[in-house]
């Protein structure tokens, strides 16, 4: 059964039942909805990225529910990309921040997973001051406070 | 703290404090200290992570080292809130960095118990849900504040995962007087100022259950007496009746902590006694594990029965501790446990009968995982795990038979073919003998061809297979699923080997979801390297370019070394690579050791280039040590 889903600019988009519960939002709503013919309103997903994030849902309709990373540490996670994945996700900066925002507002996890790691690796062997710059962040540290943190992380450099 | 307002702005994303905390997820350690150097929000939001599991370093290790291993303790005070997990030895030297600053942890982790975790574990009674303690082996005869810490983990409401190492909570002391003097020791502890102890003991015996309460009374009072001590036959008398009380109170106590956890590991020297009610049942506990335990035999299954609705079950059962049962009267001994549940089931190490595994695995209708390593695996059993009347046959998921004592290799090629729900399979070793006459009477009517026409043998072999695939002949591989395959082939003649490679590699080559395959053997059994395998392309080794799932290879102690194209077509063919064990044997360098690194950052670097991600830390361990 069909779903119609619009975006902000009211732009309705119809997919596959399977492939719109690929968000846990949406499978949560029309779980609570019941069977219904009624458009979902997205109203914080523009058109430009809804199309992006219904072309990952279509290319991952059949992939298993993903299982929480029991990893007790929050750190120690896997940075791999499947490749179809890495080409997806070939946008530019902001085109990728509006996909992680969306899949954060949608509940798809592995979508999240994908653009926080492709961020990641932007952040790879980068200085904090390239962080700042690649990123539009003003530094608010005093040179004494920045001074302090590598100091009290000194411990931490070669764990 | 409202951030500035820059001219361009910064992401929205990155102001969303999940998002930002999954993205540092994903960063090396390095990445991540400059991460945290970004700007105020992103220190606030960061450095939880950096302090959230923190293992205090062995004492020698800040006494030798050159750099900064462990935090000054004004930074650690400051911090200390943040851990949630911790693991610890030596604690009685971080007192002063731990207490009361460390009060939020979930899990924590001793390896070398003693009275000075008590305050710790005081501290934390209130958020704890996993707790491991080990006590060192051979301190498990010496007496210790066993009370007093099983009434603080009884404290730990939200307790869910618990695994003792000889903590003796029923342990009779080796004599009366290493006891006294242990317990005069103690009290003389008791009684010195340390800040944190002192109070903690008092708060312990307030606080101390229903149960235990006659027990601790009976304490306070010896303790009194003590001091004047005399060896008068009413004191040792006295001691003696007040100890029992104790003990009893201990085992009560343990039991009732049971009740609260969903998780057990007890290894060795853990407790004796079983439950008080022998129908009482512990109906939260899904995992269990009994590793080499004191408990005897019998009450062991005992225990285990009474622990109906496990999931999980890994029991060391060792004949060789039960000294005082013949191994006739044990071979009666019915493994009669109702655990319907049990889907997990490991038993390696036991010394358990094959018949006896047989009935075991009769009982478990749901099993999907077994693991038997070092077992005495026989006909019986694997009539359980692979004949025509097996109820689990077709639902086994993982298999571990590595070691197994008297498997035969016929019969590693019997699972092989018949259990088609495997995902993971271990074990030692099997003859490629079993394998090709698999394949060949899988070809039914088509004898093997032994003419020396090898090329002619190899295409029509691999027509024969293709035509193969649809039929349901119980000779050929059935398990296609497999993820991970632990197998060394052996028996590679050096005069047929061409055919007999290919047909080996043709069937290896089916497993397209394979993840990890190793083919090579352990360090313990180098003499695998007879007759293996040989890893190179114009033997059948091309063949395997359809694993394109392959993650791990491991070709260590392998008779034949790797050559620069097979690695090349590793590279090539197996884009998904991360981490290859073994020795390479490239031209250019005669050192084995050198070559294997030389792969190591070969691999790396092909797999950044595919997928554009560090290959980890593990990508490339070359080389092996023999």
């Amino acid at each position: 059964m069909p779903v119609t889903l619009v975006s902000l600019d009211n732009e309705n988009y119809v997919v596959d039942k399977e492939v719109a519960e690929r968000s846990i939002l949406i499978k949560n709503m029309l779980e609570d909805v019941g069977e219904t013919d009624s458009p979902i309103p997205l109203p914080n997903v523009t058109s430009t990225v809804l199309k992006k994030v219904i072309e990952y849902c279509e290319h991952h309709r059949n992939d298993p529910i993903q299982v929480p990373d029991e990893t007790d540490d929050p750190r120690k996670r896997s940075n791999d990309i499947e490749e179809w994945d890495m080409k997806f996700m070939q946008v530019d900066q902001e085109m990728l921040f509006e996909i992680i925002l969306a899949a954060n507002y949608l509940d798809i996890k592995p979508l999240l997973d994908v653009g926080c790691k492709t961020v990641a690796n932007i952040i790879k062997g980068k200085t904090p001051e390239e962080i700042r710059k690649a990123f539009n962040i003003v530094n608010d540290f005093t040179p004494e406070e920045e001074a302090q943190i590598r100091k009290e992380n000194e411990w931490a450099e070669d764990r | 703290m409202s951030p500035p307002e820059p001219e361009p702005e910064p992401p929205a994303a990155l102001l969303v404090p999940e998002i930002l905390t999954s993205i540092a997820q994903h960063l090396s350690h390095k990445d991540f200290l400059n991460a945290v150097l970004v700007s105020h929000s992103w220190h606030a939001h960061l450095i939880p992570l950096l302090w959230h599991t923190l293992a205090l370093p062995q004492r020698w290790r800040i006494i030798m080292a050159t750099d900064k291993v462990f935090p000054d303790m004004v930074v650690f005070r400051k911090y200390a809130h943040l851990v949630r997990s911790l693991s610890c030895n030596n604690l009685q030297y971080y007192m002063d960095y731990l207490i009361p600053y460390c009060a939020k942890l979930t899990e924590l982790n001793v390896i070398d118990l003693s009275e000075d975790t008590l305050p710790l574990l005081q501290l934390n009674t209130q958020t704890l849900t996993c707790i491991k303690f080990k006590r060192e082996h051979e301190l498990a005869k010496r007496s210790f504040r066993v009370l007093e810490f099983l009434t603080l983990m009884n404290d730990c409401i939200f307790l869910d995962t618990l695994r003792l190492e000889d903590f003796a909570v029923d342990e009779d002391y080796e004599s009366e007087d290493a006891y006294e003097e242990q317990r005069r020791r103690c009290n003389r502890d008791r009684k010195r100022p340390p800040a944190p102890v002192a109070p903690i003991s008092t708060t312990a015996t307030a606080t101390i259950s229903a149960a235990a309460a006659a027990a601790a009374t009976v304490e306070e009072e010896g303790e009194e007496e003590e001091e004047e001590t005399s060896s008068s036959p009413t004191t040792v008398l006295m001691s003696q009746t007040r100890r029992a009380e104790e003990k009893e109170a201990a085992i009560k106590l343990f039991y009732q902590i049971l009740h609260r956890v969903t998780t057990l590991d007890i290894v060795r020297n853990v407790i004796k006694a079983l439950p008080p009610n022998r129908s009482e049942v512990f109906y939260r506990l899904r995992k269990l594990a009994l590793l080499d335990c004191t408990m005897s035999y019998m009450d062991q299954l005992q225990l285990i029965s009474q622990c109906q609705y496990l999931t999980h079950l890994r029991i060391q059962l060792c004949r060789y501790s039960e000294r005082h049962l013949d191994s006739e009267e044990l071979s009666a001994v019915h493994l009669d446990v109702a655990c319907p549940n049990i889907t997990h089931l490991d038993l390696s190490w036991s010394t358990l009968k094959d018949h006896e595994i047989a009935a075991l695995l009769k009982q478990l209708p749901r099993l999907i995982s077994f693991r038997a390593q070092r077992t005495n695996i026989g006909e019986k059993t694997m009539d359980m795990l692979a004949g025509f009347s097996s109820g689990i046959r077709d639902q086994l998921e993982e298999l571990d038979l590595v070691d197994a004592r008297e498997i035969q290799s016929s019969w590693i090629q019997r699972l092989l073919c018949s259990c088609a729900g495997l995902r993971r399979f271990r074990a030692t070793e099997i003859n490629a003998k079993d394998i090709i006459g698999g394949s060949a009477s899988a070809t039914a009517a088509l004898a093997m061809p032994t003419a020396a026409d090898t090329s002619e043998a190899v295409t029509t072999g691999t027509a024969k297979n293709g035509s193969m695939d649809s039929d349901t002949s119980p000779m050929s591989w059935v398990c296609l699923q497999l993820q991970e395959l632990q197998l060394s082939i052996t028996g590679i003649s050096p005069q047929s080997s061409l055919q007999e490679q290919t047909i080996v590699y043709d069937q290896l080559s089916k497993l397209t979801q394979l993840q990890i395959l190793s083919l090579g053997g352990n360090y313990l059994s180098t003499w695998f390297r007879m007759g293996t395998l040989e890893l190179s392309l114009n033997k059948g080794f091309d063949r395997l370019k359809t694993l394109k799932e392959l993650r791990v290879f491991n070709f260590s102690y392998m008779a034949h070394d790797l050559g620069m194209s097979e690695v090349e077509f590793m590279m090539q063919h197996w884009t998904k690579l991360r981490k290859v064990v073994g020795t390479i044997g490239i031209n250019v360098h005669e050192g084995e050791a050198g070559s294997a690194n030389g792969l190591g950052t070969t691999t790396a670097t092909g797999a950044q280039k595919k997928t554009g991600t560090g290959a980890g830390t593990d990508a490339g361990t070359g080389g092996c040590p023999s």
